[in-house]
């Protein structure tokens, strides 16, 4: 076919653009909080007010439908050009609308019920994310991939990060599991408590957490208490902007972590925003806690 | 009224007293639990190093910190009370607070390092302001209300820039200085306590020997002139001594508040409102309420801290409800 | 003792004097009488040097008043204001020792108080209120201990701004005794503004009426001034002048319908 009639062209051209609508059937998903959502199949204008929601859509390969993100969705860095909409937790409804999204996706953790129904009376499709926590990370990839129409690349990208996970699980099975306190901001010490992701990373690779359960998923606490939990090795994750980590620990020879010279920075992104890249957070981890390096190769 | 002057006679027995047990109980407890005997075992060396660097390098300093912001809330906010001649007053009514926390934000926005430039420039922003509300209130000559009314409105106009420059700045180090300003003594840096002291000792001696002149103050500008007060003069005297205490507070710990809006309080119903009296009274129990109140904030969620704000206003606001209930009914 | 000479003062922009002269002499009891908005009380602020004249001068015992500091016209001035809600609660005796500020020794002393508290307390007879705190006080108890810190002042002239005019009756004789006691007794020179005619009438060495353009209308003993036709010319008011069945002073009867 090498010469294509250019009244076809134009005839496929129209029938797509009138048809998209029409063509495009809507199915019926469930989101993370268990509500049913209408979308087009596949959705073609996607907005994300989650940074790592735009990460995983960017993963997926979605970057072209990827309509509208966050001021906060640096990651990867070709987001950064894509149409702003706002903060995270407080975009711009003018802007989200302007996008004229058929997928809009939002998180429970910083997006209120007030907001979520708000876009659906302007109807906007809206999908619900609720990551807390490893599994839920996994499973927040298999859904993303649904409802964006590309289920087997979201069964890809949550297998391998399961594969990922499982290869740290075993390698540190029989080994002994040194405690370990995570801090998330320095002024004032913010520390990972365990109904967290950074928790559940913990425990996959072969560490304990420190930090008790309190009211609080993410406590302050004063030098004093982590002198008395003493952890084997201390994570420091902080976003950038914080002040200098050492500054704080390094004040306490008294430590095991310091004294040992386990005080370990990790890229706040790898251990916080669940997404694919976790599986590089839990590298880290690995060779923090026991020396060893796990390939995130995965084998087919 | 001899009954009276004996009473007297024994708070300045008791509040030291008080003071001293608040901070034996603020170094006895803690996340990690010691025994009273190691105490003493610190004191004398014998005691291993995890104890002692948790006594003396961890509970000590913030001890002595309470102690210094404590007092130094204390006073300046019995200090406030007197030359604006109104009980609600705390130390941080003037545009101290918008001050600090603008000039916190300041230092953050333009990148400085966060150890040592924060609490400066909370310092000068404190300063700041204050000397703002001074001149534009017209404060040597104008009426204790103006002040008021200036010191409400350039903290506002502090707050907005705030607000403003809250919304250019990062998120993540954002944070950070929020925390900071709602009050924490557990994250300032000991290395300041010396320079602290001195400086809040200095303060508080020259409110302590402007005492009369404060007690002159009380009865409004014009009687005060009458019974020989140069009173712009003896004003900017003493907002500046009290406003130099609070902008030491505010960099040293944040915002930490109630103390100084609380303690000159029941000081004044237990001792009377002679300042003689009311700023010594006030500093001891200010540093013997905070060291109780981070004692709290340190020990009911252990290991977790929680906000010592949250603390001092729920011990002091109902134990000020009680002591004037109790004031009442004795008429 | 106070001498005012030509004597200028503007209040936002209207002239309340413009030219007065005046005299008042050591120990004398000198009232100062006047219609509303005659600018008594502005009168008596330029006394305590409260505000200034924008022109002529104003001396006090030889010293101009405008070169004096704060606590130098505290010395030789005392203020008694109308009693009005006190503030904090000070127990009386220390309220009462506010008084001695002017004479406080250097940045740091304080002055010496006690006997000088007491013995006001004596002469106005608040020794049994010494404990008690001043917002807990009457209205005439506190007027009296306002007096008694107007006394540790230890100043040879005393200024008073209607400081009665609200008392009581029975409370007001006994203040007017209390003022003559110290007029006679220890010579203290006494200003006061008053509305009560017959009292200023009776207590008064010699009386001043201000009309309301700020001019003296009348000036000498109660006898001189006070006339049937001072009253019609400065007050607007019909009165008839009867002379105090004890005491012979003037004695106002107005004219009611």
């Amino acid at each position: 076919m090498k010469r294509v009639s250019p009244f076809l062209v134009i005839a496929a051209c129209v029938l797509l653009i009138e048809g998209a609508g029409s063509l495009a059937a809507a199915a019926t998903f469930t989101d993370m909080l268990g509500r049913t959502l209408s979308v087009p199949e596949p959705p073609r204008r996607i907005v994300s007010l989650v940074p790592s929601v735009t990460e995983v859509l960017y993963s997926l390969g979605m970057e072209d439908r990827l309509v509208g993100v966050t001021t906060f969705c640096t990651y990867p860095e070709a987001a950064t050009s894509k149409p702003l909409v706002g903060g995270y937790a407080d975009p711009s409804l003018e802007a989200i609308i302007a996008r004229k999204p058929d997928l809009l996706i939002v998180s429970a953790a910083v997006t209120t019920p007030t907001q979520v129904a708000r876009y659906e009376k302007l109807g906007i499709p809206t999908f619900v994310i609720h990551a807390t926590g490893l599994p839920s990370t996994i499973q927040m990839l298999r859904q993303i991939g649904e409802v964006t129409g590309v289920p087997e690349a979201g069964e890809e990208l949550a297998q391998r990060l399961e594969a990922v996970r499982d290869r740290v699980r075993s390698a540190v099975a029989k080994r002994s599991r040194p405690t370990v306190l995570t801090a998330v901001m320095i002024t004032p010490l913010t520390v990972a408590g365990p109904k967290t992701l950074i928790h559940d990373l913990l425990e996959a690779a072969g560490g304990n957490n420190v930090v008790p359960d309190t009211p609080v998923r993410y406590p302050t606490w004063g030098p004093e208490a982590v002198v008395a939990a003493d952890p084997e090795v201390i994570i420091v994750s902080p976003h950038p902007g914080q002040p200098e980590p050492g500054a704080l620990f390094h004040r306490w020879p008294v430590l095991s972590a310091v004294r040992s010279q386990r005080v370990v920075s990790v890229e706040a992104d790898w251990l916080q925003r669940p997404g694919p890249r976790l599986a590089l957070g839990l590298q880290a981890l690995v060779k923090a806690f026991h020396g060893i390096d796990v390939s995130l190769e995965v084998a087919q | 009224m001899r009954r009276q002057v004996s009473l007297r006679w024994s708070w300045w027995l008791l509040l030291p007293l008080i003071l001293f047990l608040s901070l034996i109980l603020s170094l006895s407890f803690g996340a990690m639990p010691l025994p009273l005997s190691a105490l003493w075992k610190a004191i004398v060396g014998t005691s291993d190093e995890t104890a002692r660097t948790i006594l003396l390098e961890i509970r000590l300093p913030r001890a002595l910190l309470a102690i210094l912001v404590g007092a130094s809330l204390g006073t300046a906010g019995g200090a406030f009370q007197g030359v604006l001649r109104n009980p609600l007053a705390d130390p941080y009514l003037l545009g101290v607070s918008g001050g600090a926390a603008l000039g916190a934000v300041t230092a953050l926005a333009l990148g400085l390092p966060f150890a040592w430039a924060l609490p400066l420039a909370a310092f000068i922003g404190a300063l700041g302001a204050l000397g703002m509300v001074y001149l534009v209130a017209h404060a040597h000559r104008g009426s204790t209300h103006t002040l008021i009314l200036s010191g409400v409105m350039i903290g506002s106009l502090a707050s907005s820039l705030l607000l403003f420059l809250l919304w250019t700045v990062p998120a993540d180090p954002m944070r950070s200085v929020l925390f900071w300003l709602m009050g924490n003594l557990g994250t300032a840096d000991t290395d300041w306590l010396p320079l602290g002291t001195l400086f809040t000792a200095a303060a508080f001696f020259v409110l302590w020997c402007q005492a009369p002149a404060l007690d002159l103050l009380t009865q409004g500008e014009e009687t005060a002139a009458d019974l020989g007060l140069a009173v712009g003069r003896s004003r900017l005297l003493l907002l500046t001594a009290a406003g130099a205490l609070t902008a030491m507070a505010v960099a040293l710990a944040g915002l930490v508040g109630f103390v100084g809006l609380v303690v000159p309080h029941v000081v004044r119903l237990l001792l009377g409102p002679a300042h003689r009296r009311l700023l010594p009274a006030s500093a001891l129990l200010g540093a013997s309420f905070l060291l109780l109140s981070d004692l709290v904030a340190r020990i009911v969620l252990a290991p977790a801290e929680i906000p010592i704000g949250v603390v001092t206003a729920m011990i002091g606001a109902p134990f000020f409800l009680y002591l004037l209930r109790r004031k009442e009914g004795r008429g | 003792m106070i001498a005012l000479d030509k004597v200028a003062f503007r209040y936002a922009g209207h002239p309340v004097f413009t030219d007065l002269s005046l005299e008042v002499h050591s120990g004398e009891m000198f009232g100062i009488l006047g219609p509303n908005g005659s600018g008594k009380t502005t009168l008596l602020k330029l006394l305590r040097a409260v505000i200034r004249p924008e022109a002529g001068e104003i001396r006090v015992e030889g010293a101009p008043l405008a070169r004096l500091r704060r606590r130098e016209v505290a010395q030789k001035i005392a203020v008694v204001p109308q009693a009005a809600a006190p503030g904090y609660p000070f127990p009386v005796d220390e309220f009462v020792a506010m008084g001695r500020y002017p004479w406080k020794p250097g940045w740091f002393g304080l002055p010496a108080s006690g006997s000088e508290v007491e013995k006001a307390l004596q002469v106005t007879d608040t020794s049994h209120l010494a404990a008690q705190r001043v917002n807990t006080l009457s209205g005439g108890e506190l007027q009296r201990v306002l007096l008694a810190r107007a006394l540790v002042q230890d100043a040879s002239i005393l200024l008073l701004d209607e400081a009665s005019s609200h008392l009581d009756l029975d409370h007001r004789l006994a203040f007017a005794h209390l003022l003559k006691a110290l007029n006679r007794e220890r010579g203290v020179t006494i200003v006061q503004v008053s509305h009560d005619l017959d009292l200023a009438a009776a207590l008064c060495d010699r009386v001043l009426v201000l009309d309301r353009q700020g001019r003296i209308a009348a000036l000498g003993t109660p006898a001189e001034v006070y006339t049937e036709e001072m009253f019609h010319t400065v007050f607007g008011a019909e009165v008839r002048i009867d002379p105090h069945p004890d005491t012979g002073a003037p004695r106002v009867c107005p004219h009611f319908f």
